[in-house]
């Protein structure tokens, strides 16, 4: 359940600069994530989203500042068990791996097991209680690959769940995935940060579907983190952003002036 | 007189009765369930070609113990080992090409041997042996490292299975999980080369990495999941093994080809058969 009134900072970021070679792509980086947040990362591609992310999950260090993931500074965190991760689809997976849907959500059912032992049953219960929660119960024994791209977003979401995580990262989850399936995915994301007051934080490139499913965005570009404030007009942020007027709202823009004076020539003809 | 069929069948109880075919079916088993058991994790991380670099330099531990006068199954065993280790390492180094640490310790393995082996010129006949692999050689200290080893690794396996599950299919979210990735990497490579070092003997140097491969790619191509996939390679490589030991001894041919061949066959089989499968649905189901 969401507790209402307590605002309290599952994430951290404080002043953190980070770079593969010479130049820096991220400098003095702050980020508050606070407990059921259903926050978005939107940026152009490679503005570095990827990297803050896995500078939040531990996987790259900053070269400076600090990061604190649930109150505990990511050097000594080891509460991962808590931390939700969806990766990046289209880059990490191997579609042909012969891996059933319930085995790839039990491995991750390692922090519960433990070295050494094996998966029991009571532990496939837990498993099914995950594939209910996204949808895909009766999927149980089919093979990943075999699954549509939505199906398999939805299948990494049940692994992070079987650990009841408060935080669950996403990295570009709906890549490649129709507009249908991308509806649903976001809604359920919707379901889990309501009903179970999961933190989400979710980055994508894809601005459109974004904005629409979020209760917060931040925007990255140009090294830096700019904060979206609803009385702030969306289009000045993207300038910043983009360093363009987006042509997805400047074409619709047009189109409708276009109609206008259609429709008023129109009108004067008739 | 007794008939064809009873003739055969007494046959092949006799052959049974010699003892280095005994050591040999005991040594082919042993290396007919370890070698695909490391190679479905081998292949799914795309490592296969791995069991021929490891190889290559247990040929020049071979050649390093016969010229030292050591039991060479043992040089070859630490040679490869280091070797493994080594591997770990480079892959790091050369993060984005996985396949290069591999190529790098396969030509340095195979140049440390040659060099070797130009040292001494008598020992042709046994690095033959290993090469391809003879199986009726198979020595009784043979065969207790190959069990002792073989044990050893079928329970490294069995207890670290959902570890290495979880770390072929997803490196980064094991990782995240809290699975210690790097102890049981480098704990898994170093499986890997006891498993080749074992398996030399029964399939040849040349020879060990396509029973670590073929067995593989047959099952991939008809399981449902990852346990099934692990258990149809043991069972393709056991039929090859046992009937090749067999097919060998009967036909007198080399045992390490006539194994490697039987496991190619069994593949061209089951894709056929797989694609005859899907042929006959579509006609049926339209």
């Amino acid at each position: 359940m969401k507790i209402m009134g307590t605002v309290e900072e599952v994430v951290k970021v404080r002043n953190v600069f980070f770079r593969y070679d010479k130049e820096y792509v991220l400098e003095n980086i702050n980020l508050d994530i606070f407990q059921g947040d259903y926050l978005g990362i939107v940026g152009p591609n490679g503005s570095a989203k990827t990297t803050l992310l896995r500078l939040m999950l531990g996987l790259l260090k900053p070269e400076k500042g600090s990061i604190r993931l649930l109150g505990q500074d990511i050097s000594s965190f080891c509460q991962w068990n808590k931390i939700g991760y969806v990766p990046q689809q289209m880059r990490d997976f191997n579609f042909s791996f012969p891996a059933s849907v319930e085995e790839v959500v039990a491995a991750n059912l390692y922090s519960q097991i433990g070295l050494f032992r094996r998966i029991q049953k009571k532990h496939m219960k837990i498993v099914y209680d995950a594939l209910k929660a996204v949808g895909l119960e009766k999927c149980s024994k089919k093979l990943i690959g075999n699954l549509s791209g939505g199906q398999q977003q939805r299948v990494f979401i049940a692994r992070a769940l079987v650990n009841h995580p408060d935080i669950i990262f996403l990295d570009e989850p709906t890549v490649g995935i129709d507009a249908k399936s991308q509806e649903e995915f976001y809604q359920l994301l919707k379901k889990l940060n309501e009903e179970r007051g999961i933190t989400i934080v979710i980055i994508s490139h894809d601005i459109g579907s974004i904005t629409k499913n979020v209760s917060r965005i931040v925007c990255m570009g140009d090294k830096k983190l700019i904060p979206y404030q609803r009385n702030t007009p969306f289009r000045e942020l993207l300038v910043q952003v983009y360093g363009n007027e987006m042509n997805l709202t400047h074409g619709f823009e047009e189109k409708k002036a276009n109609a206008q004076t259609l429709r008023k020539k129109g009108k004067g003809d008739a | 007189m007794p008939k064809r069929s009873e003739r055969r069948e007494k046959e092949m109880l006799e052959i049974l009765q010699y003892g280095f075919m005994q050591r040999a079916l005991l040594a082919g088993i042993v290396a007919g369930a370890l070698c695909p058991l490391i190679g479905i994790f081998l292949v799914l991380r795309r490592m296969s070609l791995i069991g021929d670099s490891l190889s290559h330099i247990a040929l020049s531990g071979i050649a390093a113990g016969i010229l030292m006068n050591i039991y060479p199954v043992g040089t070859a065993l630490l040679f490869s080992v280091g070797a493994a280790l080594a591997i770990e390492r480079l892959r790091k180094a050369y993060a984005q090409y996985a396949e290069l640490a591999i190529a790098i310790l396969l030509s340095a393995g195979i140049g440390t041997a040659v060099v070797l082996i130009s040292f001494a010129r008598g020992m042709n006949i046994d690095l033959f042996s290993y090469l391809f692999g003879s199986i009726a050689t198979v020595l009784e200290e043979d065969l207790i490292l190959i069990f002792l080893l073989g044990i050893w690794i079928l329970l490294s396996v069995k207890f670290l299975y959902k570890e290495l599950f979880y770390i072929a299919f997803d490196e980064e979210a094991a990782r995240l999980a809290g699975i210690p990735v790097k102890w049981i990497n480098r704990y898994f490579i170093i499986l890997v080369a006891m498993t080749i070092t074992l398996s030399m003997r029964v399939i040849g140097i040349l020879l060990v990495s396509s029973l670590i491969v073929l067995p593989v790619a047959t099952s991939l191509q008809i399981s449902k999941n990852f346990k099934q996939a692990t258990l149809l390679s043991v069972f393709f490589a056991e039929i090859a093994v046992i009937s090749g030991i067999f097919i060998s001894y009967y036909l007198e041919i080399a045992s390490g080809g006539t194994i490697v061949l039987l496991s190619v066959i069994l593949m061209l089989f089951v894709l056929i058969g797989k694609g005859f499968l899907k042929r006959l649905r579509r006609t049926v189901y339209g």
